[in-house]
């Protein structure tokens, strides 16, 4: 069971959703990159080789998809407001090739998602494939500067070349190491490494 | 909603600000190839190399250690960067690899079209992950797949990163677990050394990331 190679240009999509107003939205985003959109009932979608379905998760979205995609070998494209590790990982072995974070779904990002679902290339938020903590701690978010900090920590860079990197002074730079240690309550720079990563914060 | 309509095409001017892509590739051949792909799509602007980018597409031969030292370099100095890797051809493995070392999406050379080129990279700007469906499996269980294969960490070298992971120094370590601190100085090096990082701070992040940890 094969989809073309080359689909033509200007194919309309087929826009499932939870909700009606989630599908408008959906379908004016579409729009205004000159996709044409295609609002099915529920049942088999037929003549949309790609559809995209919207809900609060990644579940809910999968439960809107149309009745036997994979059968009809539709591509479908998951839109959710709440991107969970563990559904996700699921909704791809099913084989949905892409999930979207709504938050992120401009058009820009909904034309090339699309295009990624019609060409077999995998895209999911990076999110999904760092591991992150299911219990622990919780922090509260840190600073734009606290993020770039810790994240250049991770990459194994001293204080000197997080300052280069950042254009700021090492005094800075230790400063904010300073405040990171506190924030995310760790004795050693490892560890608060480790907990950044452990929280999804980098 | 059980109306089944065409809604008509209507492109409107509004545009999102054009993703910066920088291009790093061993040979001006093979940057001006990956440029002229790129250019002239609205959504995208070239710039140039080594000015502040949104997107670093990397063109390599193969995800080799020195590709990857490369991959690890760009990460520290063009932070605010996400990393696209364009190679002739990679494994699972190859492709966990280099998730692991930064890079958010990979693309096999052959299969570059514009097209596709162009949908990475708007992909990766945009936070996500863009890999080819045949390299999913570790990526989806890299902890599992480390740890059926040849982990790339000793039992030793687990149990020393764990306790480091979780803020204990050398010596208190060297109690725990009955060796000298020599001995967990020397562990760590060798972690350093073999899989190319900086330091023992760069070694946790890696074990995390790569679901060793």
């Amino acid at each position: 069971m094969t989809v073309p190679d080359r689909l033509p240009e200007v194919q309309p999509v087929g826009v499932r959703a939870t909700d009606p107003r989630r599908a408008r939205r959906l379908g004016d985003r579409l729009r205004r990159r000159g996709i044409g959109a295609e609002y099915e009932s529920r049942g088999r979608a037929r003549g949309v080789a790609v559809v995209v379905a919207a809900g609060a998760t990644v579940d809910d979205a999968l439960g809107v998809a149309p009745v036997g995609w994979w059968f009809d070998d539709i591509r479908l494209v998951l839109v959710a407001d709440e991107v969970a590790t563990v559904a996700t990982r699921r909704a791809v072995r099913l084989g949905v090739r892409v999930v979207l974070s709504a938050a992120r779904a401009t058009p820009a990002q909904l034309v090339a998602a699309i295009g990624a679902a019609r060409d077999s290339q995998i895209q999911v938020p990076a999110e999904v494939l760092t591991p992150s903590t299911r219990s622990g701690p919780t922090f509260t978010d840190l600073t734009p500067r606290q993020t770039s900090v810790v994240a250049l920590m991770a990459e194994g860079c001293s204080n000197g070349e997080v300052a280069t990197a950042l254009s700021c002074s090492e005094h800075t730079v230790k400063n904010v190491v300073y405040e990171l240690m506190g924030r995310l309550r760790a004795r050693t720079r490892a560890q608060a490494v480790a907990h950044a990563v452990r929280a999804g914060l980098i | 909603m059980d109306v089944a309509r065409l809604e008509h095409l209507d492109v409107s001017g509004a545009v999102d600000p054009p993703t910066r892509v920088d291009i790093e590739a061993a040979d001006p051949l093979l940057r001006a190839g990956a440029a002229s792909e790129i250019a002239g799509r609205p959504e995208l602007t070239v710039v140039a190399p080594g000015a502040p980018a949104d997107v670093v597409v990397v063109v390599v031969d193969q995800v080799s250690d020195a590709a990857l030292d490369g991959v690890r370099e760009t990460r520290r100095t063009r932070h605010r960067a996400e990393i696209l890797l364009i190679c002739p051809d990679f494994s699972a493995g190859e492709a966990l690899r280099a998730i692991v070392a930064g890079v958010r999406g990979l693309v096999r050379r052959g299969d570059a079209s514009g097209d596709r080129l162009a949908r990475a990279v708007v992909a990766v700007a945009g936070g996500d992950c863009s890999v080819p469906p045949d390299v999913l499996d570790p990526l989806l269980a890299p902890g599992l797949a480390a740890r059926s294969a040849d982990s790339d960490l000793s039992e030793r070298e687990q149990a020393v990163l764990a306790l480091v992971a979780r803020g204990w120094e050398t010596t208190e370590i060297a109690r725990e677990l009955s060796y000298s601190p020599r001995t967990i100085t020397s562990v760590l090096h060798d972690v350093t050394q073999r899989l190319r990082l900086r330091n023992r701070t760069h070694a946790v992040a890696y074990a995390l990331r790569a679901g060793l940890l």
